[in-house]
């Protein structure tokens, strides 16, 4: 089994799970005295179905003849990436817009610029657009648009 | 009336705030993450001090705003800019791509204004009767006539059903989060309090679109091709007559699309694009040409996108119903001006309504002028490297999400469903079918068990109502004839 195929079969075997898990928690739904269906019916419904999908894409899957992905998925960068993201919006509430934006901002034009582009003038445009694009995006929202944004430590 | 009403609109003030609210839209409606809603309700408060028409007709410009300048992301960047551009990215992108961005958006522009003209001409013309039947829609019909629309997966899946319709339910699923509007049933919840409120539109397709993007290009790497769309040229809107001449029961067809779908309270703009854009491809003579860059599907999204705004403003209107968010916001203005929405409307207030369809129509060529001016301007948006315009676009959708309801929870749910919307995408799971399954799911659902309450829990009854059952007709029709053609399909493969 080559490395597409196995992911493949991998995200049909957690649709199975994620539908078992919707079907059972469908059956718990506590619904009051309703006349005729309640809350509990369509989501019944969706998770039986969701489940029979699932299933039937996991068996034809194994049965499939899949051709192995043509490039390789920079694995680091992806992981780098989703990791960045996770930690901007952990951040996002305590320490607040500006600050995590300046961060992610320029940490992600580091993970995503190529390598031939990794130039010293480069690294000096990304942090100025890193300090400048947040501090004008969260001025023309907080006071022209009256938004509120996570102030952060910079209350 | 009529005369008085053209006059009142007809001063430099109110151009001048129309103008604003134009840009304003058009902005909004072009940055993913900031949507038209968004737009209306932040410039909201700054119509207190207008006239109520000067007020009024800088919300609707920035809503005419707002649905147009979905396309420019959706065509240039692949992201849509707001929920009713979602269709445009099948086709525009592709475009985009293989140099044509110029075109797309020109055609895009035109079909919008064109999209406009039709609901304006159908909100002037037939807005009364138009939403009298609307009126007497009950559950049975809005069921039967949802369900049709969601069979509208079909021909979106592609190559495999199953995927598709995975998707489609995963939508549908996904909408079903929270507390039930009718019983208020905790569903799903898993002890987290945010999600007794389900999740949002707008983090949802933030999610499925831009973090996804995002996630794409770090596993992939910048795409190569990015500087080509730079070279094109155009002329006029980029489509020459003869094809404006072929595609004339297209953009006729999902004007009408458009409109019928904005009457209908619920669904909007939203669903519109998408129904329009498979309509498009199942009537085509190439079918399998939609998705590789072809005007047709930009055509068919963006002409119905725009009709949906005064097929929503015609129950806002005449019965005080508002049809989409946006339309719910515009009857908070109203009412915050002290005019009362409804039947009585066109009667007491008739100057006032004139104007407001006079404002709806310069809006729109505002939103023509200032679109068509610009697209030199949005062309250069692609020449700013991906590895710089990406982490900016990611904030601005981070505005957008939490900003929207002050949450966090949204912000992590866009989060989530990006990491969802990666995976579908890599495993070659369409994301439209999903799009389309949770923006009807909860209509689908409400109307469900209203009409089994009413009918005493038989099915059965839904069929007594001429129009639900022709919709219920169709959909089987429809549901068979998918069917039927990927087993055509499967073992033409086969034996080939």
């Amino acid at each position: 089994m080559n490395s597409k195929k196995l992911a493949d079969t991998l995200i049909n075997i957690l649709l199975v799970i994620v539908g078992v898990v919707f079907f059972i928690a469908s059956q718990k739904i506590e619904v009051g005295a309703a006349m005729g269906q309640g809350g509990d019916f369509m989501p019944k419904v969706c998770s039986t179905v969701w489940l029979i999908i699932s299933i039937l894409l996991l068996v034809f899957n194994i049965k499939a003849d899949i051709p192995p992905r043509a490039e390789a998925v920079r694995i680091k960068t992806f992981l780098a990436t989703l990791g960045l993201l996770l930690v901007y919006v952990i951040a996002l509430k305590p320490i607040g817009f500006v600050i995590c934006s300046m961060v992610y901002m320029f940490l992600q034009m580091l993970l995503f610029v190529p390598e031939d582009k990794r130039t010293k003038k480069n690294l000096i445009i990304f942090a100025v657009i890193s300090v400048v694009a947040p501090i004008a995006i969260n001025a023309l929202f907080v006071n022209v648009f009256s938004l509120i944004l996570p102030a952060g430590i910079l209350k | 009336m009529a005369i008085e009403g053209l006059l009142s609109v007809l001063n430099p003030g109110c151009f001048a705030v129309m103008l604003l609210g134009t840009v304003i839209g058009i902005i909004f409606g072009s940055i993913p993450g900031l949507t038209s809603t968004m737009g209306v309700a932040l410039c909201l408060p700054l119509t207190f001090s207008m006239t109520p028409l000067n007020g009024i007709a800088m919300l609707v410009a920035l809503y005419v705003g707002g649905t147009s300048g979905g396309l420019i992301s959706a065509i240039l960047l692949k992201i849509p800019g707001t929920p009713s551009s979602v269709a445009t990215t099948f086709d525009g992108a592709p475009m985009a791509a293989k140099g044509e961005a110029g075109k797309a958006l020109g055609a895009g522009i035109l079909y919008s204004f064109i999209g406009t003209v039709f609901s304006i001409i159908a909100l002037i013309f037939i807005a009364p009767s138009l939403a009298k039947v609307a009126l007497k829609f009950g559950p049975y019909e809005f069921f039967a006539i949802c369900m049709f629309a969601l069979t509208m997966i079909g021909s979106m899946v592609g190559d495999n059903l199953l995927r598709g319709l995975m998707s489609g339910v995963a939508g549908v699923m996904f909408s079903l989060f929270g507390i039930a509007s009718i019983g208020g049933a905790e569903r799903f919840t898993f002890g987290i309090r945010d999600l007794e409120n389900g999740f949002d539109m707008l983090p949802v397709m933030i999610g499925l679109f831009a973090v996804a993007e995002i996630l794409k290009v770090a596993a992939d790497g910048i795409p190569v091709t990015q500087s080509t769309a730079l070279n094109c040229k155009m002329k006029g809107f980029g489509i020459t007559l003869k094809e404006f001449k072929e595609q004339s029961w297209n953009m006729v067809r999902s004007a009408l699309l458009g409109i019928g779908i904005g009457i209908l309270p619920g669904i909007g703009g939203a669903t519109s694009n998408i129904v329009a854009y498979s309509v498009a491809k199942q009537q085509s003579k190439y079918p399998e040409k939609f998705g590789t860059g072809i005007v047709d599907g930009v055509i068919a999204t963006e002409t119905s996108n725009n009709a949906s705004i005064g097929g929503a403003l015609i129950p806002l209107l005449t019965l005080g119903i508002p049809g989409d968010t946006v339309t719910a916001m515009l009857l908070g203005a109203l009412t915050l001006h002290g005019i009362t929405p409804g039947p009585l409307l066109f009667k007491n207030s008739g100057k006032l309504v004139y104007g407001i369809f006079a404002a709806f129509i310069i809006a729109t060529i505002m939103m023509l002028i200032v679109e068509y001016g610009g697209i030199k301007i949005f062309i250069k948006v692609l020449a700013v490297p991906k590895y710089i315009l990406l982490p900016v676009i990611l904030i601005l959708c981070v505005v957008g999400t939490y900003g929207t309801n002050h949450s966090m929870f949204d912000v992590w749910t866009s989060l989530i469903f990006g990491v969802i919307g990666y995976f579908m995408a890599e495993h070659k799971f369409p994301q439209a079918p999903m799009i389309l399954g949770f923006v009807l799911g909860p209509t689908i659902e409400e109307n469900l068990i209203r009409g089994l309450m009413y009918s005493n829990n038989n099915f059965w009854t839904f069929f007594t109502s001429p129009i639900a059952a022709a919709f219920m007709i169709f959909t089987m029709c429809m549901v068979a004839w998918t069917a039927y053609s990927q087993i055509k399909r499967a073992l033409a493969k086969q034996k080939a």
